[in-house]
Order: structure tokens, then C-alpha cells, then sequence
């Protein structure tokens, strides 16, 4: 019983570990100004990718900002996100 | 006797709260509280001011269809066309709000599903096996041909489309004419899509082309031409 308890334990730490690691704060004081920069920066780095890693690393990361920023502001900061982001993507 | 007078005095009792009950039930059947006409306009319009999303504004429209109800079953008719009169100005500002709202939503949408295509297509290019110079441009040039080979099948199939709706005109509308346009209709959409198709795959041949080697096959399709 003991066992199994020390067992839950350390696979509920593990699991709180793994999300706090992926969690993504976007600052909410500033909310606007890091649609602007992120968006520019992670745009940047999925088109300037030399190689395959490269862009799969820059657009997951794009991918989890985009959440990032739907789930946490919304609005006006969201959408200028995206459009930013569309906009350096297709030129 | 004193003991039937006293059964009848409970009965009595019972049968005035009955009554009283169900007239309150009736009166309560709404959600409602009703004050007067002017101040539950009232109320609704400063609901209204303070919704931001569409769910918030369904509340509203609920909430007023509840009031005219409640006036309807409480005072007749005429008062719950006086109220009507004074919230509708109101749902018809709810109303354009809610399509300033859907907009939003369509163009918000819209911006989320570029996005998303456009990171599967430079997946995609990433990830597109590639050939010589030579043959990739031989791809691309019959890739081009094939959609423009489609295209002008296309245009055919528009007009006689087109012709054919004015002999439908001519011919009043007959049901056997209509489900014929109505199939060329269905053809003519599944070609512009395979066109499309045609189409984003060319671009996404020289997407790959120009991740992965640095080629510009536009270029040197000009230069060919």
C-alpha cells in the first residue's frame, strides 16, 4: 500500500513537472507589444530554417505561442499575432 | 360539533393556501420580476451595453423574450406590446453588434487557418523528396500544363452553363432541366477544386525546391520559355 502511495506521488510530481516545463506565461502587461515581437521573431525563424529540425523546431514553437496567446488573451493581441505572423510567413 | 367545526376551519385553510398557491404559481411561472414597462427596457439596455461575447447577447435576447412573456401573461396583451415597442430599438442594436461579433469570428478564423496551412505546407515542402534541377522543372512545367489543360475545360463547361440556364429560362423552368443544371453546377465545382489542387501543388513544388536546394524554379521556367 505504502508502495503504491510513494508511486502516485512521484507520478503526480512528474506530471505537474512536465506541464510547468511546456507552460508558456504571456506577460499580461504587455500583452500587445509581445503579439508584435514574438510573432515577428518566431515568423522569422521558421522562414530563415536552413534545415528540417530547424523548422520543425521554430513552428512547434510558434504552434505552442499561438495557443499560448488563445487561450491566455484572446482579443486584439491574438489576432495581431496571427495576422503578424501570416504576414511574414506569405510575403 | 366543536371537533367538525374545527375540520371544516382547516379545511378551510388548506383550501385558501391551495388557491392563493396557484395564483402565485401562475404569477411566478417567469423568471422575471416585473416592475414597470420603462425601467425593464431599462434594464435590458444596460445588459446590453455590457456584453462582449455572442453568448452574452443570446442572454439578452432570452431575458427580453422572457419580460414580454411575463407581461403577456400578467397584464394582457397591450402592455406587452408597449414593452415590446420600447426593448426592440434595443435587440436591433443587439443584433448588430452580434453581426459585428460574427465578422470577428469569421476573420479570426480565417487568420488561425492560414496560419495552419501555411506551416503544413512548409511541412510539406520540407519533407517533398526532390530530383534533379532538370526533372523538377519538368515536374513543375507538366504540373502547369495539366491545370491549364483543366482550366480551359472549365471555361468550357462555364458556358455551356451558361447557355444552358437561358434555355431553362425559355423553357419554364422544367424540374428534368433543373437537376441537369444542377449537376453541371456539381461538375464544374469539382474541377475548380482539382484545379486548386493542381495548382497548390505546383507551389509547393517550388516551395520545396527553394527550401531545400536554394533552386528558383519560376525563374529558370522563365528563363526556359
Amino acid at each position: 500500500m505504502k508502495k503504491i502511495m510513494i508511486l502516485g506521488c512521484a507520478v503526480a510530481l512528474m506530471a505537474c513537472g512536465a506541464e510547468k516545463k511546456s507552460e508558456i506565461i504571456i506577460n499580461e502587461q504587455n500583452h500587445l507589444n509581445e503579439a508584435y515581437n514574438l510573432s515577428a521573431d518566431l515568423a522569422m525563424r521558421v522562414k530563415d530554417a536552413t534545415t528540417y529540425e530547424e523548422f520543425r523546431a521554430a513552428a512547434d514553437e510558434l504552434e505552442a505561442y499561438e495557443e499560448a496567446f488563445r487561450t491566455q488573451i484572446g482579443g486584439e493581441s491574438y489576432t495581431i499575432f496571427l495576422e503578424e505572423c501570416n504576414a511574414i510567413l506569405n510575403e | 360539533m366543536k371537533k367538525n367545526r374545527t375540520q371544516k376551519a382547516i379545511l378551510a385553510t388548506i383550501y385558501t393556501l391551495f388557491v392563493v398557491g396557484l395564483f402565485l404559481g401562475t404569477r411566478c411561472e417567469s423568471r422575471v420580476h416585473l416592475t414597470t414597462p420603462e425601467q425593464d427596457a431599462q434594464h435590458l439596455a444596460h445588459l446590453a451595453e455590457t456584453v462582449h461575447t455572442e453568448a452574452d447577447l443570446r442572454k439578452v435576447e432570452r431575458l427580453a423574450s422572457e419580460y414580454e412573456i411575463a407581461y403577456r401573461n400578467s397584464y394582457g396583451g397591450a402592455k406587452a406590446l408597449y414593452f415590446k415597442s420600447l426593448y426592440e430599438p434595443i435587440l436591433d442594436e443587439v443584433g448588430e453588434r452580434r453581426a459585428a461579433f460574427r465578422a470577428e469570428e469569421d476573420y479570426l478564423l480565417e487568420q488561425q487557418t492560414t496560419l495552419h496551412n501555411t506551416i503544413a505546407d512548409l511541412d510539406e515542402a520540407w519533407n517533398m523528396p526532390l530530383g534533379s534541377e532538370a526533372e523538377e522543372l519538368a515536374k513543375l512545367q507538366a504540373n502547369n500544363a495539366a491545370a491549364e489543360a483543366m482550366r480551359a475545360e472549365l471555361s468550357d463547361h462555364t458556358v455551356a452553363k451558361e447557355l444552358y440556364a437561358e434555355e431553362i429560362i425559355e423553357a419554364g423552368y422544367p424540374q428534368h432541366m433543373l437537376d441537369k443544371i444542377g449537376a453541371m453546377e456539381a461538375e464544374i465545382a469539382a474541377k475548380s477544386a482539382e484545379v486548386a489542387e493542381i495548382e497548390h501543388k505546383s507551389e509547393i513544388i517550388v516551395l520545396a525546391n527553394k527550401l531545400q536546394m536554394n533552386r528558383d524554379l519560376y525563374t529558370l521556367e522563365l528563363s526556359e520559355e
